[in-house]
């Protein structure tokens, strides 16, 4: 579960010397991926190297908000590239594992064609991802380009809209008397607000 | 809102289901028709394991549910409607059980003789003759697996190449 | 006997971590779910390559569940393998058991837990933790659900054999997701205005202006979540490309 994108960015970060920038990035993606659920054959974006990715174009985005506004976007342009190799990956999986039949008969291929596969899925992400840094830092010409001192307050209420129209997204229930609930969310963020401000 | 979805899928009741489309829809009721699987208790415990209480499951054979669907479809309670092949759907709508209700292909996965039409439809030779009487039945049908999915119909589904 | 039997379970319980790595389109975990029974069918056909072949190939056929949960299966799977089970029912059990442990798994895990643990994480960064703190959170939390469930599953599947329906169906995990509801609700409500505060404080602009716009859109996120997500992402997307081309356009 190193993949999480609120794990990942900020390691990620971390080895960038930027951790707190990369925890930034990491939460913006890790929200907008609340809503996407792995399951059966649907597929998210692949929130590993996306989150690499964030993480590096974040670098510092303490100069102003409009760098983590770029940097979330671009892992999540990342993420949907690898989404699609994650795509080809299982049909590629698909031969390897479920075509020939005599091929899984024995433990030691049925073994070997398994982890094959893992092998083959780490060296996607690690390829992925070290395209995606590559790719950043020939693109860095554009980073960090001085941006007007306004320009900052519409970025930051960019990401706020952004993550809170995600936020708003991730409490999808089945059961009944789910407006209690939800009254119960927004109770609590009020009293976190009126607690933090008789502080 | 009586019947929201009638789905020919292989897996039966599962999460695509469950959270896919009934969060998507007001899930009240699923109901599977399977001859087999309404004689078996142990099975359909296992399926009815993953529901949550608020969702109820019930299993028929064919016999029973052609007599019952029209009273599904005028109930209060949202159903959706199982099968695991489109054989048996073919079977309900034959025998009148499918007036104004569209059939969702949903998931028909790898076994022998089937080829990949889509990444979630699997089709044989004999699939595609059920779905041709389906069609001669006056059934809609459309193959979709997810409510955010693009929806198929059926004239463009059978002329898709298998890969 | 008794100890073997343990110690078969640990190996089983190890395989069962790598179960998704060959997802395909195809058979799914068809053979993540072959290579976890391996131990067991081994010590079945000890002397018998050709049974081996032939229950090796039965088993990497179609198979799906969530990867926690699959030991539940792989456990029962193995145990009705070792008691001599027909292999019909074992195909009928395979069949039928895929539905409950998707679904148990994805509502728990996928839609709830996963979630609250990270929102929890995010929460208490927001609060002033370091990050390591938060990161640390959230794997400990997340990953002793994780394990348990797991080892968890691996009992009740070994324990039960095929009747392992009526078991889940009284299992506290039908209960857990509606339950975990409450506490999500409330720390994906809780984060919007320290997120409001953090992002306002970082441009210079009130609180009492951003609290509002946050609030506002995650109550109106509720209403129709595919659409919001959506426009959450196409307004990251829009959004920074504005500011990529600024950007350019001042240099």
């Amino acid at each position: 579960m190193i993949s999480r994108p609120i794990v990942a960015a900020p390691l990620a970060g971390l080895l960038l010397g930027d951790p707190i920038s990369g925890m930034w990035a990491g939460a913006v993606l890790e929200i907008l991926s609340l809503r996407q659920l792995p399951i059966g054959a649907s597929r998210g974006w692949d929130t590993g190297p996306a989150a690499v990715a964030a993480a590096t174009a974040a670098l510092g985005w303490e100069a102003g908000p409009e760098a983590l506004l770029v940097a979330a976007a671009y892992g999540v342009a990342v993420g949907w590239v690898g989404s699609w190799s994650v795509h080809g990956l299982r049909h590629l999986n698909a031969r390897l594992v479920a075509g020939d039949a005599a091929a899984l008969e024995s433990p030691m291929r049925l073994t070997g064609r398994h982890l094959s596969a893992l092998v083959l899925d780490l060296l996607r992400a690690a390829g992925l991802t070290g395209a995606a840094v590559i790719c950043w830092v020939l693109l860095e010409g554009v980073h960090g380009v001085a941006v007007p001192a306004r320009a900052g307050t519409v970025a930051a209420l960019v990401i706020l809209s952004v993550v809170s129209l995600g936020l708003g997204v991730d409490v999808r229930m089945m059961a009944r008397g789910r407006r209690v609930w939800r009254a119960a969310g927004v109770g609590a963020a009020l009293g976190v607000v009126i607690g933090l401000w008789l502080r | 809102m009586p019947i929201l979805l009638c789905r020919v899928d292989d897996r039966l009741i599962h999460g695509q289901v469950v959270v896919g489309w009934g969060s998507h829809l007001g899930l009240d009721i699923i109901v599977v028709i399977d001859d087999e699987l309404a004689e078996s208790e142990w099975e359909q415990d296992l399926y009815r394991a993953g529901l949550p209480d608020a969702v109820e499951a019930l299993f028929a054979s064919v016999e029973t549910a052609v007599e019952l669907v029209p009273a599904w479809a005028s109930n209060a309670a949202g159903a959706i409607i199982l099968t695991r092949d489109i054989g048996t759907m073919r079977r309900l709508a034959e025998r009148g059980a499918l007036a104004d209700i569209e059939v969702n292909l949903g998931g028909l996965h790898s076994a022998l003789g089937r080829e990949r039409v889509l990444p979630y439809l699997f089709l044989s030779d004999e699939d595609r003759a059920e779905l041709k009487r389906l069609r001669r039945a006056d059934v809609r049908v459309s193959a979709q697996d997810v409510p955010s999915a693009r929806r198929v119909k059926l004239d463009e589904l059978l002329e898709m190449k298998a890969s | 006997m008794a100890a073997l039997s343990r110690a078969l379970r640990l190996r089983l319980l190890l395989r069962s971590l790598l179960v998704q790595a060959s997802w395909n389109y195809r058979t799914m975990q068809g053979a993540g779910l072959g290579f976890a029974l391996i131990p067991a069918l081994a010590r079945l056909c000890r002397d018998d390559r050709a049974e081996l072949a032939k229950s090796l190939r039965r088993h990497c056929g179609f198979f799906n569940a969530h990867p926690y949960l699959s030991t539940v299966a792989i456990a029962a799977l193995a145990r009705m393998e070792l008691e001599g089970v027909d292999s019909e029912q074992v195909e009928r059990f395979k069949r039928a058991i895929v539905s409950p442990l998707g679904s148990l798994g994805d509502r728990l895990v996928w839609a709830r837990w996963r979630p609250l643990c990270s929102l929890l994480a995010f929460f208490i960064f927001l609060m002033g933790a370091p990050w390591w703190v938060a990161v640390g959170v959230f794997l400990a939390s997340y990953n002793a659900v994780h394990l348990w469930l797991r080892v968890w599953g691996l009992r009740l599947g070994w324990r039960e054999g095929r009747e392992v329906g009526r078991a889940l169906m009284g299992s506290p995990l039908r209960r857990l997701p509606d339950r975990l509801t409450i506490p999500l609700a409330a720390v994906s409500g809780a984060v919007v205005p320290l997120l409001a505060l953090a992002l306002g404080g970082t441009a210079g602009i009130g609180p009492l202006f951003t609290i509002g716009i946050a609030l506002a859109l995650a109550i109106a996120g509720y209403g129709r979540p595919g659409l919001a997500g959506r426009l959450a992402v196409l307004g990251l997307l829009v959004g920074s490309l504005a500011f990529v081309i600024l950007g350019i356009s001042i240099w």
